[in-house]
């Protein structure tokens, strides 16, 4: 039991080192991609995949949520993010899906998001 | 003055530094001060994580323009980099960089930081996978002991 106990407490407090560094990725990952070369970068590098595996992480808590979704709104200003995300990822629906069990902060902000690419997928 | 002094910071003095930092009026005295750059050099130098926290801190409000001066030196040494605290501080760093003032796309091609990127996604999604492991583990278990309750009522002692 004690075992378990502190075999539990040690992986969360791992997990939470490690959601803090993906948190402080992803806001510099946010900062890079306001310019059309940084966001092909994270094409080429298939951050968007990642920061999505992340988003749907159980693990992920509402505040590396918010950012990634804040990230992905603000990539999405690009054409090419759009439809790099429409083509090669499962993002309309994944987010629909998703709405359930997002906080209100995060459902505007995925609404949003799935707004924009609404507009994208009419071109 | 003793962090600019050249050695490695010792952790207690290193410690109230950054606990100082979280203070706006020692942060507004920190910047103003003309030991900056020589703090900076010396965290860069030794890759210290802790100065490289105390810079997180000063940068938290409004970096000071020595940090976008020094983002050069910062990059070739982030490429070279082995520590990983060391390098995440310095994420942390960049993370509060404003684009108008540094092409991020080049300092981050500049410093490579793309696999460590890449490893703190990775390692966190793996963690993660470890607890979701053991919330399954913990949900068996309790299931387990329920059943042999239920068993145990059958053969009344």
């Amino acid at each position: 039991m004690l075992f378990n106990l502190k075999f539990f407490s040690c992986v969360e407090k791992k997990l939470e080192k490690l959601r803090r560094n993906v948190l402080e990725s992803v806001i510099l990952l946010g900062t890079c991609s306001e310019k059309e070369d940084g966001a092909k970068i994270l094409i080429s590098e298939s951050y968007f995949d990642l920061m999505l595996k992340v988003l749907h992480d159980p693990n992920a808590g509402d505040q590396l949520q918010e950012q990634i979704t804040f990230t992905l709104r603000k990539a999405v200003k690009h054409e090419l993010v759009g439809c790099y995300l429409l083509t090669n990822t499962t993002v309309p629906k994944d987010l629909q899906a998703f709405l359930g069990s997002a906080s209100a902060k995060v459902s505007e902000i995925i609404y949003e998001l799935l707004d924009k690419l609404a507009v994208i997928q009419k071109f | 003055m003793a962090l600019s002094a050249g050695q490695e910071a010792s952790l207690e003095l290193a410690a109230l530094a950054i606990n100082l930092s979280k203070n706006c009026r020692c942060c507004e005295l920190m910047k103003e001060s003309n030991k900056l750059s020589i703090i900076i050099r010396n965290g860069l130098r030794n890759q210290d994580p802790l100065i490289m926290k105390l810079l997180r801190n000063l940068a938290e409000q409004t970096p000071p323009q020595i940090l976008y001066d020094s983002a050069d030196t910062m990059a070739e040494i982030l490429s070279k980099s082995n520590s990983s605290d060391f390098v995440n501080q310095c994420i942390e760093i960049a993370a509060f960089f404003k684009p108008e003032k540094l092409d991020l796309t080049a300092w981050l091609r500049k410093s490579q930081i793309f696999s460590w990127i890449k490893q703190f996604f990775n390692k966190f999604l793996t963690e993660s996978d470890k607890k979701f492991e053991g919330n399954k583990f913990k949900l068996y278990r309790s299931r387990i002991f329920k059943t042999c309750y239920l068993i145990s009522n059958f053969f009344p002692v």
